[in-house]
């Protein structure tokens, strides 16, 4: 016969100012199966606790119901202290009297009255309870990072630091991300290579990082503590061990193309370095457009010229798989391809750029050397109209939501023009200035009134050559005038997207997206690191547009929670997880389908002497999160939530029909 | 069209092929046609395919396939049913082999209704429509008359699982459509639906027949057989009748093919297939896909898409 204590709680005047605590208690003591009900004025203070812990000891309670506030905030105080008084801290029910009904009702006796009728339940429920225990899951202490951009350098960098274990995988043949395109940083104007590429030396030569360049994920499984994830590293055609990255290979090749890093501005070889800082400082071989691999190896100029006969074009895609603990995504985004705004003549002038190909064009290591000149006819520009928003803030042409960083990127290229071409004079077409960060309102007045850049809230209706000029009619809606520019050169601010591969990530990953592809964090507000998917981080743009500082700051945070999952011995499940009845089982795996984490497998029943019998679904403990969605799904009952089981749900439902 | 069904059996029983071809025999009166188990060659000769094989056969696959690979004649609609198994692992594709047979409709047992049963001896499909030997002579009975609802409104070509297709498929054309039902029974107000239903699930006697001529119930222990505390009743007070049906319909939507064996099983003529129905048209309507379709596709509770939710719920 079980016997459960009730412990109703004033929350000071909380719950007493409307529910009639002393009548509640007295009135729950004479529920069945009730051995004890007191009430108190803070349960969960430490003399609270105490009450209920003698009260365990004096009255052989077995299990306990607290009548306050939501389990939310107080179920792990109160788990806690009955299973320091010996009970199995399962063996708890709060019935939320707060929340539910004191904070929602005025009129006491019928708030009262329900109080009653919510604590006859939750004792209902409790006489049902089992002792359930948490396994102990192993952990691996190696952690996964996708993404050698800053965001991915740093968290790789924090957790290597912390003594662990890091492999940071990256797409390109080089670390470093979109930032190592940059010339300067706003508001500071540090030059990004600087800042970057010692991170990026220092992530090589951590004793605790590994890092796969030219090598993506392949497949990820498993669950927290234990993901087992296969890379594939992709033919490089050049021995990383034997390179001593001289360079003779690249600048003999004879096949030139456009450079991906340069954005079309620049040229390549099909053997290179994406960029002279590269890390590791060893070329690739694009087999797309190498002569070797196209005319079936007639051209070898590379392995003949190698002095350390590095080239090896017999290399093959390696498949690696490792078990890792955990997995940051810190892909990164793509800058969108403005081709859509026709009225703007982007790919139809040379002239029209985009606000990356700008800022290749005045970076020292760009295809210019540093000197800002005009595409077609390598003059330097006089007038540059800067537009914003290019596909943010733009149902119609791009995307609905606006990308943080271009505001701030274009009063940065205002400002570096005038300083790199002095007579020269910026124009900006703005919709809003969203300067908002640590000096970078600032920035922008210094920009508009140190440097002179003529800012001018409108958009831009057309752009079309006339002669060598580019003539941009817009508005003033400030003025409310139309305006005509003679400009030599258009910079498009174009937005940020997901990767185009992001999605199939996220699938891999077991993660969700948004409507836009980022990756979904798992509270806007209170989770911007975690997903729904245990032991899975994010960093960077990945998520959603942001700037170096916020990618930073984002990264050290899912650094920390990686150290903080890393700092614990092993993991202990959750115990409230899914249970499956294998003896009713039929195996029509619709569990398994409508299971938002993947946490349901099958497995084949066997005999004594191992032959198998028949399928059945079962849990993996460690995935589960205890939604409840397959036991709603099962037909035949034959799933259960433990904690939440049938019989503890209908005892609660009985509880309340059939009060008297 | 029977000869070359025997012949197909025969040649895979004798291969070893398969362990089991599931048909039909001539059943106990000239009107009935009875589940044949044929397990060698000599039981093939039993197999008979007329306008009496009105079972869904796919229901015994599930048990049938533990004894080894089985061919099963189905028709269009039965194959369906043979899709979902599939998609919900009850057999292995490789486990069955579907002879799709050419089926112009089949029985209406009220086609009958005027006819003295003890007289009939034989019935085929004639034109149209059927023909009745009797000992009195043979009497034509026209598509309208002879045939299921379900058939008069058929459009169904052959199921994606067909293996052996046997004969021609017949040439028809709808004479109903398959929604005329309910859209009777859309007409009326919620509240006459609900004295609809009450009346006619107070005729139930729990016997269960739907469930278990049903190829869709296949769990091994129903939610309504379940001991202890439970949700649902087993008695016949017309709450628990209703909550039994309703949750069986629930149960079935996104899966039901249509078959009406559970309509045609009832012996209190609870018009069970205007539940199915129903429940179908909305599933078409919502999702875009109706049940039996694509053995690969995945189950309609199991194809949400959290990414493309037109209402997430707010955080």
């Amino acid at each position: 016969m079980a016997r459960v204590g009730v412990f109703v709680c004033w929350c000071g005047s909380n719950i007493a100012k409307t529910v009639d605590v002393v009548k509640v208690a007295e009135a729950a003591g004479k529920l069945p199966s009730v051995a004890y009900s007191t009430d108190y004025k803070y349960m969960c203070s430490e003399p609270g606790q105490n009450l209920i812990k003698q009260a365990i000891e004096e009255h052989k309670l077995d299990r306990i119901v607290v009548a306050s506030c939501s389990p939310r905030l107080h179920e792990p105080t109160f788990r806690r202290c009955i299973s320091e008084a010996g009970l199995n801290p399962f063996m708890l029910e709060m019935a939320n009297i707060r929340e539910h009904c004191s904070w929602v009702h005025d009129d006491k006796e019928v708030a009262s009255e329900k109080a009653l009728d919510l604590i006859a339940m939750s004792v209902a429920k409790a006489v049902k309870n089992e002792a359930l225990f948490s396994q102990e899951i192993p952990l691996t202490k190696k952690a996964l990072v996708i993404g050698g951009g800053v965001a991915g350098i740093q968290v790789a960098l924090d957790i290597a630091d912390a003594g662990y274990k890091v492999t940071l995988v990256e797409k390109t043949p080089s670390i470093g991300g979109r930032m190592a395109q940059y010339d300067k940083t706003f508001p500071t104007l540090d030059c990004a290579a600087c800042i970057l590429t010692p991170k990026m030396v220092d992530a090589a030569s951590h004793p605790n990082i590994e890092i796969m360049t030219y090598a993506e994920v392949e497949k990820v499984s498993g669950f927290v503590g234990n993901f087992e994830v296969t890379i594939r590293k992709k033919a490089r055609s050049v021995d990383m061990k034997k390179c001593t990255g001289c360079g003779v290979c690249y600048e003999k090749c004879p096949k030139k193309l456009p450079s991906e890093f340069d954005c079309g501005l620049g040229q390549r070889k099909a053997i290179y370095v994406p960029f002279p800082q590269a890390v590791p400082n060893v070329p690739v071989i694009d087999r797309e457009n190498c002569r070797y691999f196209a005319d079936g190896g007639k051209c070898g100029v590379c392995a003949k010229i190698c002095p350390s006969q590095a080239v090896d074009y017999t290399l093959e895609d390696e498949m690696i798989t490792d078990k890792y603990g955990a997995i940051v995504a810190a892909t990164g985004f793509q800058p969108w391809d403005p081709t859509p705004y026709t009225n703007l003549g982007y790919g139809r002038y040379p002239d029209v750029i985009t606000s990356l190909q700008f800022e290749r064009l005045f970076n020292a290591s760009g295809p210019t050397e540093g000197k800002l000149v005009r595409p077609s006819d390598h003059k330097p520009p006089k007038n540059v109209v800067f537009i914003s928003c290019i596909g943010s803030r733009d149902d119609e042409h791009g995307y609905p939501y606006c990308s943080k960083v271009c505001c701030m990127y274009n009063a940065k290229h205002a400002l570096l023009l005038k300083e790199k071409v002095h007579d020269a004079q910026a124009y900006v077409f703005y919709m809003d200035i969203r300067a908002n960060g640590k000096g970078y309102e600032e920035f922008v007045r210094r920009t508009i009134e140190k440097y002179g850049a003529i800012y001018l809230r409108g958009r831009v209706s057309r752009v079309f050559q006339d002669g060598e000029k580019l003539i941009v009619r817009g508005v003033d809606t400030l003025a409310g005038k139309p305006v005509e520019i003679e400009a030599d050169m258009v910079v498009l601010a174009a937005a940020m997207e997901a990767q185009p591969d992001a999605k199939d990530l996220a699938r891999m990953l077991g993660i969700s997206t948004d409507e836009y592809n980022w990756f979904s964090e798992a509270h806007p507000k209170l989770k911007p690191v975690e997903v729904l998917t245990a032991g899975i981080y994010l960093a960077g743009a990945c998520q959603y547009p942001k700037d170096i500082p916020d990618a930073v700051a984002q990264a050290s945070g899912a650094a920390a929670k990686v150290v903080g999952l890393f700092a614990k011995e092993s993991l202990q499940s959750e115990p409230t997880v899914a249970e499956v009845n294998e003896d009713t089982c039929v195996d029509c795996q619709l569990c398994k389908e409508v299971c938002p984490y993947t946490a349901i497998d099958t497995k084949t029943l066997t005999d004594r002497a191992g032959n198998p019998i028949r399928t059945v679904s079962c849990v993996n403990e460690g995935l589960c999160h205890g939604c409840g969605t397959c036991v709603a799904a099962c037909r035949s009952s034959s799933i259960q939530l433990r904690g939440f089981k049938d019989n503890q749900i209908l005892s609660e439902i009985d509880a309340l029909a059939f009060a008297e | 069209m029977e000869n070359e069904l025997r012949q197909k059996a025969k040649e895979l029983l004798e291969s070893g092929q398969v362990k089991q071809v599931i048909g039909y025999e001539d059943g106990s009166t000239a009107f009935k046609s009875t589940p044949c188990f044929a397990s060698s060659p000599e039981d093939a000769d039993r197999l008979v395919w007329n306008p009496t094989c009105v079972n869904n056969l796919a229901v015994y696959l599930p048990s049938a396939v533990k004894q080894g690979k089985v061919a099963v004649a189905v028709k269009p609609c039965d194959g369906r049913s043979v899709v979902e198994l599939i998609k919900e692992h009850q057999i292995n594709r490789d486990d069955v082999v579907t002879m799709v047979v050419p089926c112009p409709g089949v029985l209406n047992p009220d086609a009958l209704a005027d006819i003295d049963p003890k007289t009939i001896k034989n019935i085929e499909w004639k034109g149209d429509g059927i023909s009745v030997t009797t000992d009195s002579g043979e009497i034509s009975i026209p598509r309208e008359k002879a045939f299921l609802d379900k058939c008069l409104s058929c459009t169904l070509t052959d199921p994606a699982v067909t293996n052996i297709k046997l004969g021609d498929s017949p040439e028809r054309s709808p004479l109903k459509d398959k929604d005329a039902a309910i859209a009777e029974y859309e007409k009326m107000s919620v509240d006459e639906r609900r004295v609809f239903w009450a009346k006619e699930f107070t005729k139930c006697i729990r016997c269960y027949a739907c469930r278990q001529a049903c190829p869709a119930c296949y769990c091994k222990e129903c939610f309504v057989d379940k001991n202890g505390q439970v949700w649902a009743l087993k008695s016949t007070d017309p709450e628990a009748n209703w909550f039994f049906h309703m949750t069986r319909a629930m149960h079935l939507a996104g899966r039901c093919i249509g078959c009406g064996e559970c309509e045609r099983s009832c012996p209190m003529g609870i018009p069970l297939t205007l539940i199915g129905r129903t429940l179908e048209k909305d599933v078409e309507e919502m999702f875009g896909s109706g049940a039996g379709q694509d053995p690969d596709a995945l189950p309609i509770l199991g194809s949400f898409d959290l990414t493309k939710d037109p209402d997430p719920c707010p955080e």
